[in-house]
């Protein structure tokens, strides 16, 4: 589904140029679930941000559906490609009622029938049509997530890309967005390209994943691997006993990490 | 038994809203010795609201009540506004999440920690307290980070000197809010490791409010789980995981755990009773 080879993304010109991203290349497969790791600057987004035609100004080899990519996008392929952003608060636009919301895809693709698509894909993310005219500041967060996936949703894309979809909500909260979107994948067959920081959250949700660190790819791994601890990267090693919770021993150590991004 | 150093009992927040009362913290009492105490729940359950009331930072249409709050001899509940200036940043310390808005973004950061010595030092000795301070915290080069600015500094480097500015006091008590929900997770070890060594060897008392269970049960030594307002249960961080509260065991299973794998995570459900 996604081909990417030696993605290179800078922000910056000259001596203050930043290369966000440096030669990252991937593949993920139909219908598969593949996750992203990294901690924060590691550049994961800005890939997800790239791929999504967000960001216009990479150089490298992107195919999707085995359609070689240029920066600029054409419509026919945001009806193929989906985002669902991190902040539920910051990406749903706060005077549209939950229907002015997913009307906007409907209208801009010229698609028939958008009451029936409207009141469906709402039943699709457990809303139900009664949540159709309301607008944000009435929803709590994770309700706002779930009319975020289902203005990703209505478009009916074969790839759904997802930006730390629950960081910004509580853990029951996140449990039953997680669940809902196993339940979209299931159902829907969609391929899935998961960014986040949450080794935990990558290992429930994805097959594969890839561990990044400054802009670079260091392993890539099954998630049976990384259960059976069968990483060879030591960064890797770092993220996963991190992500079981406190220990001594990997605090007590040194500064090795102080300079890093000073 | 070994007098603790905050004892809390019935302790109220109420906010004013123009539409009604928002009871945020509810009839709570707990105790505070030397060592990790861990108050956690998910936003909205009072446990920032808990951390400021103790400091009497509740904002201005909070309304505060408690039986007793005693930090050693200062009798919280009754403390003026002038008698809450000597306990402040002096004797409990606070740090919050985001070091990005804690620290003054015009002011060298070691001239801020300077700014919370004692009177009277002469520059030269003041300086030097500060570099001992900034290597307490285990920043490697104190002489450079002396003299960067908050937006030159990593969020790892800008919460240790956070930590640093409030340890120069001395304080008995500190108040750490999502103290490394900001953090990278391998920083944040780190960040745990210097708060964990206070308490072992400062005999510092820490009240460590988190979201994250995982954490808290992993670092801390007890543990108090608040919902609604409310207390619901109490344990020691290391039986966590045998928590009885319907509540805490909903929160445990919501959790997505590596090599557990399952096919749906338990989604929580809410006992209207719970809140009562």
């Amino acid at each position: 589904m996604i081909e990417v080879e030696n993605l290179t993304v800078r922000f910056g010109k000259g001596k203050a140029a930043v290369t966000a991203v440096d030669g990252v290349s991937f593949k993920v497969n139909t219908g598969e679930a593949f996750g992203l790791v990294g901690e924060s600057g590691c550049g994961k987004t800005t890939i997800l941000r790239a791929l999504a035609g967000l960001n216009e100004d990479w150089s490298g080899l992107v195919r999707i559906d085995g359609k070689q990519l240029m920066p600029h996008r054409e419509r026919a392929f945001y009806k193929l490609v989906q985002i669902v952003f991190q902040d539920p608060y910051g990406s749903l636009h706060p005077r549209f009622t939950v229907n002015g919301t997913l009307m906007e895809p409907i209208k801009i693709h010229g698609l028939d029938r958008a009451d029936e698509r409207i009141d469906r894909v709402l039943r699709q993310v457990g809303l139900g049509p009664s949540f159709r005219f309301r607008y944000p500041h009435q929803l709590s967060g994770g309700q706002r997530q779930r009319v975020a996936i289902a203005r990703a949703l209505i478009l009916e894309p074969k790839l759904m890309l997802l930006d730390e979809p629950t960081s910004a909500l509580d853990v029951s909260v996140q449990a039953e967005i997680l669940n809902l979107l196993t339940d979209i994948r299931d159902s829907t067959g969609l391929t899935f390209l998961l960014v986040s920081h949450d080794l935990a959250v990558v290992s429930h949700m994805c097959d594969r994943l890839a561990v990044m660190n400054q802009g670079q790819i260091y392993e890539e791994l099954t998630v049976e691997d990384l259960v059976q601890r069968r990483y060879k990267n030591d960064y890797t090693r770092q993220l996963f006993e991190a992500s079981l919770g406190y220990d001594r021993r990997l605090g007590a150590g040194g500064t090795a990490l102080e300079d890093a991004s000073a | 038994m070994i007098k603790p150093l905050l004892e809390v009992e019935d302790l109220s927040v109420t906010f004013k809203t123009p539409h009604r009362m928002v009871k945020a913290v509810r009839d709570i009492s707990f105790t505070v010795g030397k060592e990790k105490v861990g108050i956690v729940g998910e936003s909205g359950s009072g446990k920032s609201a808990t951390g400021r009331a103790i400091l009497k930072l509740t904002p201005g249409n909070g309304i505060v009540s408690a039986k007793r709050m005693q930090f050693e001899e200062v009798d919280l509940a009754d403390a003026t506004e002038e008698d809450m200036l000597a306990v402040r940043g002096k004797r409990i310390g606070m740090i919050l999440q985001d070091p990005k808005f804690s620290l003054d973004p015009v002011m060298r950061v070691g001239d801020q920690i300077a700014e919370a010595l004692p009177p009277g030092l002469s520059k030269a000795e003041a300086r030097e307290r500060v570099l001992e301070m900034l290597e307490s915290v285990r920043i490697r080069n104190p002489q450079r980070v002396y003299s960067l600015y908050p937006h030159e500094c990593s969020g790892g480097m800008g919460q240790r000197i956070m930590i640093a500015m409030m340890l120069v006091p001395e304080p008995k008590l500190l108040i750490a809010d999502e103290p490394t929900s900001a953090l990278d997770v391998t920083v944040r070890m780190q960040v745990l490791a210097i708060l964990d060594d206070l308490v072992s060897r400062r005999g510092l008392g820490l009240m460590f409010i988190s979201h994250d269970l995982n954490l808290v049960a992993t670092f801390c030594d007890r543990v108090l789980i608040m919902y609604a307002g409310r207390i619901v249960e109490e344990c020691k961080a290391s039986e966590l995981r045998q928590a009885t509260h319907p509540y805490t065991q909903g929160l445990l299973a919501s959790l997505p755990r590596i090599g557990e794998r399952q096919k749906k995570l338990a989604t929580l459900v809410r006992d209207p009773a719970w809140a009562l």
